[in-house]
């Protein structure tokens, strides 16, 4: 039984359509990445799922029970956190987590130590008793998680967690979803392709409403990218750059500083050892040269272009 | 019934930490001591600005004159209540508060039906300890009005503060903003009481009837005259909490 399935979901704001008859399921204990531009119809879905917004057609099931606007029972099962967690400002963090502890009917003891529990997990435990209109974007979001958890749910929905953060609070919210990965199901949208590399072990990618591709991250690699040499040298690449820009085997050059990714056509130049015979014509350091597995930013880039292009 | 009392818990605290408590038990104290006050020094304030040549002959001001500067100054009470109000639902719409309680397993008419009730409490419990200290202070300055014509009086007056209330949650509930929420709580005061209160065939209906014959209430006692306003009155808060109610299951909360 898949943690959530979704069925030919669409929903439509006078005559635009923003989710167009999407359907995926997404089994337990994975983490599926909703990717897509900004306005692909992320939020919207996520809406939907969390009971916020009615669907125009199409069914939802969470843990095999239909979700409905407005309705109390899917709520049971899932932990919702918006891009940017509107809280009570004038409750602490604790009191905010107990006040959804009371909605859930949990008991106080059991209250008790759960609350301490994921005040530690979040890592707010000293600004428990702390306004929560004194905390950081981080903190606020740190909090966010922990009232997404304090039910434990069958399904965590996380939109955009770490897209309005600064690095730090990046890295901290990226540190506790990994943690959670353990053992939760999570459906996290996000527009930061990076962090789908270290977290998702299956994508889901939406633009214009319409579902592209639902695969497990690995395949979706395998099938659809193509190679990335990368090259590491010890001083300016440029000349590198303008000599492998003319070969037809060069699909697209990323230069940063000194290091050079260069998405091939096939790899099986590679093999003929071509482009090391290119670049020893230079005098150039070369310190790292070598195939790598290709990045979702830029496979998903190749995808969106592909879909624009039909 | 839990996660009901949770909401009802979290309003109380809500208003007590954002001084709404207290901003409203200071107004309602406030224009209960300044209303008899106000009707003591009339014939003072009178008299410093007559001009020569003009008599104005003042009665000596009895308690019935508190009296009608403490039901007079309900209106003003009414225009901040108001602004009190409006932010209830409101707020929690602009701020994105709603956005996260909304996905957890609570009933919206819960919702609606906890931010009445918390509201309607305070409003009832400063308007009773306003009350006391009027007639209290009224008693000091100028002798006792009638006890049960007052009570009477004072219920009547709460029913309509209450149709005002329950009209601006309205507000609240529908509105977008705070401010959209105002205008619809002074739309509804000037609908049911100014406009109503003078069509002749039903002004007997309006809630503010009693705002209009209190001299006679408290000079004779309660009369069947002011029933219609009453039942109207407390139909009218039953009436505005349903279509709160519904209007707000209705709704998809915005980004």
């Amino acid at each position: 039984m898949p943690a959530l399935e979704i069925k030919n979901l669409t929903k439509k704001f006078d005559g635009f359509t923003a989710v167009d008859n999407i359907s995926f399921s997404l089994a337990k204990n994975t983490v599926l990445g909703f990717l897509g531009p900004n306005g692909a119809g992320k939020t919207t879905t996520i809406r939907m799922i969390a009971g916020l917004s009615k669907s125009t057609s199409g069914e939802i099931l969470i843990n095999s029970q239909k979700v409905g606007f407005g309705s109390t029972k899917t709520n049971m099962l899932i932990g919702y956190l918006p891009e940017q967690p509107s809280l009570y400002t004038w409750m602490n963090g604790e009191e905010y987590l107990y006040f959804i502890a009371n909605i859930f009917g949990i008991e106080k003891t059991k209250a008790q130590k759960l609350i301490k529990d994921k005040l530690a997990l979040v890592g707010l435990k000293s600004a428990a008793k702390k306004k929560i209109g004194a905390y950081s974007n981080g903190m606020k979001q740190r909090l966010g998680i922990a009232q997404a958890l304090v039910n434990d749910p069958e399904l965590l929905i996380m939109d955009e967690p770490v897209s309005a953060l600064d690095p730090i609070g990046r890295k901290e919210v990226l540190e506790i979803i990994s943690e959670l990965k353990k053992t939760k199901t999570i459906l996290l949208s996000t527009h930061i392709l990076s962090d789908v590399d270290r977290i998702c072990d299956e994508v889901a990618i939406i633009n214009k409403g319409k579902l592209i591709k639902v695969s497990p991250l690995t395949k979706l690699k395998e099938d659809y990218a193509t190679p990335v040499l990368e090259i590491e040298t010890d001083s300016d690449p440029e000349v590198i750059v303008n000599a492998f820009k003319e070969q037809k085997w060069v699909k697209n050059i990323d230069k940063n500083v000194n290091k050079l990714r260069i998405q091939l056509v096939d790899d099986t130049i590679m093999k003929e050892n071509v482009p090391l015979k290119l670049l020893s014509q230079f005098d150039i350091g070369i310190l790292k040269y070598g195939l790598v597995m290709p990045e979702t930013e830029e496979l998903f880039i190749d995808l969106i272009k592909g879909e624009k292009n039909e | 019934m839990n996660n009901f009392l949770a909401l009802l818990n979290k309003e109380f605290l809500e208003l007590k930490r954002n001084n709404k408590l207290l901003i409203v038990f200071v107004i309602f104290i406030f224009f209960a001591i300044l209303s008899p006050i106000t009707a003591k020094l009339m014939p003072k304030i009178f008299e410093s600005i007559s001009t020569p040549g003009l008599e104005i002959t003042i009665p000596e001001p009895t308690n019935k004159d508190a009296i009608d500067q403490f039901v007079k100054n309900l209106s003003t009470l009414g225009f901040i209540l108001i602004f009190i109000v409006a932010g209830a639902i409101a707020d929690e719409k602009t701020k994105k508060t709603l956005e996260i309680i909304l996905t957890k397993p609570i009933k919206r008419r819960d919702f609606i039906l906890a931010k009445f009730i918390a509201y309607s409490f305070i409003i009832k419990l400063a308007f009773l300890a306003s009350s006391v200290v009027f007639y209290l202070y009224t008693a000091s300055l100028f002798g006792a009005v009638n006890l049960g014509n007052f009570v009477v009086l004072c219920l009547l007056l709460l029913i309509n503060i209450l149709v005002l209330t329950t009209f601006t949650l309205l507000g609240s509930t529908i509105a977008k903003s705070t401010i959209g929420a105002a205008i619809i709580g002074f739309v509804g005061m000037i609908l049911f009481n100014t406009v109503v209160g003078y069509i002749k065939p039903i002004s007997k209906y309006s809630p503010d009837f009693i705002t209009k014959h209190y001299t006679e209430l408290i000079t004779n006692g309660f009369d069947a005259k002011f029933l219609p306003s009453a039942i109207t009155s407390i139909i009218l808060i039953i009436v505005l909490t349903l279509i709160s109610i519904y209007s707000f299951k209705r709704q998809e909360i915005e980004r």
